[in-house]
């Protein structure tokens, strides 16, 4: 922060901090309070349990003993006990002791010296063995007096969670207000206002982008259990409803930019938030697949005019020099939510159920559509900024730190030159081995095939919004390191062949079989491949092109290629479902990665080399490669 | 300013209230789940020793209907757990073979009458040569259960209510320490 900053800011970092530690207080008072209630109030529950068990495996080594066989010849009873103590993970251990005490036969998940009746941490329950009515020893069942507290312990994952969104959404809504109530009267700079502009539709980003992804973690497995009767096979099933949107979202976005443009910000920003109310409604409502892909189609057409408004706006309210801190801004928000919303939505499904989450969604859209009523203004384009598409396509990326293409005064909007693109074979190989190939493993994999496997592998919802976040925690802290490392070393096709490779390499290790600790690996790898390339590809987009961009700007050919790549992330889910139909979830995501994998060296044998073999012949020849700063 | 104080505590007293809300309401679910899963892997005991009591006497090539001791095993569990409300063993075709409980048995739709709220554990027989003979199923109430939830839930929303009561006091403190201190200099330093 530095001291030209508006005095406003500086006090405000005092007040997240002090929402921080109240939320952190109060929820990890209440944690600990109910832990320990837990144990206190459960314990008896686990004593029953042991009486229970106890008098059943008792009674089997009683059977045993009435055949004849003496208790310390009976064979097998130790391999019994492993058993038992497996299939209960409650029970610390199991001994059977004669009268005077000494073990004769012992299982155990605890220390062996609480096996052999050091009790302290544990609650045993000794139960006479008797034959011919003569007690001859004892079987001596062993609880943790923790473990029930360690169950509900369990929950601080998902209590982290609540308290990461809590503040998320606390740090977003004292900004908001902060930036509408407090800041205003102290502007100083032309800067300083728009990026309080900026601030405001940030939350209004966070929300809809928050409302939508809620129903990431589950989507697919809902979908593929509502048409059982409908005659696809599931991995279609699962997957027809993802594509609809996405295809929604891919079809309606050039439209809806226009629209926006010339309806107003506020007044595109409320009808996509009202298509998104009434797409979310009408799922939560109407358990119908055909009603499903319906409303989802609905909400990606909601969803395109939302993002367009509030992209639109900070184009509105950003001057050149501030657009790529206002874009940071709104990426951010889209990132936050990312991180967020599918944890949520998780954990609010195994609770509430999936059709719950939905009605959730709808309300928060709702609540966006009121808020951008009262605090967007209603601003138009006029004629000539209506024809600058250009760095709308850029801002649909990840890439807040890379420096931006400055805007270009544009008079009309300049003509596709398309048959010059489709004879660009730098263009189509970025396009087709690394454009196409990133969303299709976003949305193939990520969205489509990571709840249809974890949840194959008996993982919670809960769980799969968790390890999803790994996806967006990769993408929002290592996107703006990658983006100045591709500036600083020139590197931007090698790391969209690194970023395509890494990708892929992370699914690979399923042909090992799959499990919960391969796909987070995946997840992993695909946010920080995918972080790696996306911001180097839209710059390689504009460098590759500049013989066809020449005097009209490169927003045409971006627009282009965003189409093409939002084509392919709506392919994503529907191949990856033929893929789950023809072999297996698991095998699926092994040709997910081994087509990454192709992809991304075929892209460096025909790109990245040649690029590299280049850039080093004019650095021995003494030429500077333009950095990123500077193209065009 | 008071308008702002109001505009700066409410929404933070309200996450903070909807995440207590939602901590709660984590920990009743998941202490709800644990103990009914705790119930049923204890009477998974129960419902396995009866089967391989029953299976005994299938292994020797008698039907459901004639295991001679099947009757007596079923009230000797019933006779140790007051949590069970009945077993009923069921012949391959559905019909109610043996019996005992709390509840009695529907014969004309071959269920046991459901009158307290309970949980089921179930168990399949087999004989020697793996066929499915019939099944066992145990009901279990969960008025204690349902008791244990209930006080739980009291316990834990008493403790919510009491932690955003605090959150309370404490946002409008710290917001006025805020708006008093931070911003005044802030206002201070502007042109």
């Amino acid at each position: 922060m530095t001291p030209a900053q508006p005095a406003a800011y500086r006090p405000t970092r005092h007040l997240f901090l002090f929402a921080l530690a109240l939320l952190f207080a109060t929820q990890l008072g209440l944690s600990l309070y109910a832990w320990s209630l837990s144990e206190r109030l459960l314990l008896p529950e686990l004593n029953r349990k042991a009486q229970t068990s106890g008098s059943s495996m008792a009674r089997k080594l009683e059977r045993a003993l009435d055949y004849g066989i003496p208790l310390r010849r009976m064979e097998g009873v130790g391999e019994y006990f492993d058993d038992v103590l497996k299939q209960n993970k409650d029970l610390a251990y199991l001994r059977v002791s004669d009268l005077a005490g000494a073990t004769v036969f012992r299982s155990s998940h605890a220390p062996a010296a609480a096996a052999q009746g050091d009790t302290g941490d544990y609650l045993d329950t000794a139960l006479p063995l008797h034959h011919q009515d003569t007690a001859i020893g004892w079987l001596h069942v062993g609880v943790d007096k923790g473990h029930l507290a360690s169950r509900v312990r369990e929950l601080r994952y998902d209590i982290g969670i609540v308290l990461l969104t809590s503040l998320l959404i606390a740090f977003e809504v004292l900004w908001f207000i902060v930036t509408f109530n407090v800041a205003e009267p102290g502007l100083q700079t032309a800067e300083q206002k728009s990026q309080q502009r900026v601030v405001l539709v940030r939350v209004l980003t966070f929300l809809f982008m928050f409302a939508e992804m809620l129903s990431r973690p589950f989507l697919p497995v809902y979908a593929a259990g509502l048409a059982q009767d409908i005659g696809l096979p599931e991995g279609l099933r699962a997957s027809l409803p993802l594509s609809a949107f996405l295809l929604a979202v891919a079809l309606a976005m050039p439209g809806a930019g226009r629209w926006s443009d010339h309806a107003g910000r506020r007044n595109s920003y409320v009808a996509g938030a009202l298509l998104v109310v009434l797409g979310l409604s009408v799922t939560g409502l109407v358990p119908h697949y055909l009603a499903l892909i319906a409303a989802r189609a609905t909400t990606g057409v909601g969803y395109a005019l939302m993002f367009m408004s509030c992209q639109g706006y900070v184009f509105d309210h950003t001057g050149a020099d501030q657009r790529a801190k206002g874009m940071a801004l709104f990426v951010g928000a889209i990132m936050v939510a990312e991180i967020c919303a599918p944890a949520v939505g998780g954990i609010l499904a195994d609770r509430i159920g999936y059709r719950m989450v939905f009605i959730v969604g709808a309300a928060i859209a709702l609540a966006a559509a009121l808020i951008a009523m009262y605090v967007l203004d209603n601003h138009k384009r006029h004629a000539a900024a209506i024809a600058e598409p250009d760095l709308r396509a850029l801002s649909e990326t990840y890439t807040a730190a890379t420096p931006q293409p400055q805007p270009q005064p544009l008079t009309a909007a300049p003509a596709l030159p398309l048959r010059q693109l489709a004879g660009n074979r730098r263009f189509l190989a970025l396009a087709i081995l690394t454009g196409i190939p990133a969303k299709f493993m976003y949305t193939g994999f990520l969205i489509f095939l990571v709840p249809l496997l974890l949840t194959s592998l008996g993982h919670s919802k809960s769980e799969i919004g968790r390890y999803t976040m790994l996806y967006g925690l990769g993408c929002l802290l290592l996107a703006p390191v990658f983006a100045r490392l591709a500036d600083r070393y020139n590197a931007y096709a090698a790391l969209v062949a690194a970023g395509g490779l890494l990708t892929g390499l992370g699914m690979l290790p399923v042909f090992m079989g799959a499990s919960a600790e391969l796909v987070m690996l995946a997840i992993g790898a695909l946010g920080i491949g995918q972080a790696m390339s996306i911001s180097a590809q839209l710059v390689l987009v504009v460098r590759v092109t500049q013989a066809q961009t020449q005097g009209g700007g490169s927003g045409a050919v971006l627009g282009l290629f965003r189409l093409v790549e939002r084509l392919g992330a709506a392919a994503g889910p529907v191949a990856t479902g033929a893929l789950v139909v023809s072999s297996s979830p698991s095998q699926a995501m092994l040709w997910l990665g081994g087509a990454s994998v192709s992809a991304s060296l075929l892209f460096a044998l025909l790109f990245a080399l040649p690029s590299m073999r280049r850039n080093s012949t004019k650095g021995s020849a003494g030429t500077a490669t333009p950095a990123a700063g500077a193209r065009p | 300013m008071s308008r702002l104080r109001v505009t700066l505590t409410a929404p933070l007293v309200l996450i903070t209230a909807l995440a207590l809300g939602l901590t709660v309401f984590l920990n009743l679910g998941k202490l709800d789940r644990t103990i009914t899963e705790l119930a049923q892997s204890r009477l998974q005991f129960t419902v396995d020793n009866l089967r391989e009591n029953l299976e005994t006497g299938l292994d020797l090539g008698l039907s459901v209907r004639a295991l001679g001791n099947a009757q007596a095993a079923l009230d000797a569990e019933m006779a140790q757990d007051p949590a069970i409300v009945s077993i009923t063993v069921f012949e391959s075709d559905g019909a109610i073979a043996f019996h005992s409980g709390r509840e009695p048995a529907d014969a004309a739709s071959a269920r046991p009458l459901k009158i307290e709220r309970s949980d089921v554990v179930l168990a399949s027989l087999s004989d020697n040569l793996g066929h499915r003979a019939g099944r066992i199923e145990l009901r279990y109430a969960r008025a204690g259960h349902d008791a244990l939830m209930e006080e739980l839930s009291r316990r834990l929303g008493l403790a919510g209510l009491a932690a955003i009561a605090i959150a309370t006091l404490l946002s409008i403190l710290g917001v006025r320490w805020w708006l008093q201190g931070s911003v005044g200099a802030a206002a201070g330093t502007r042109p």
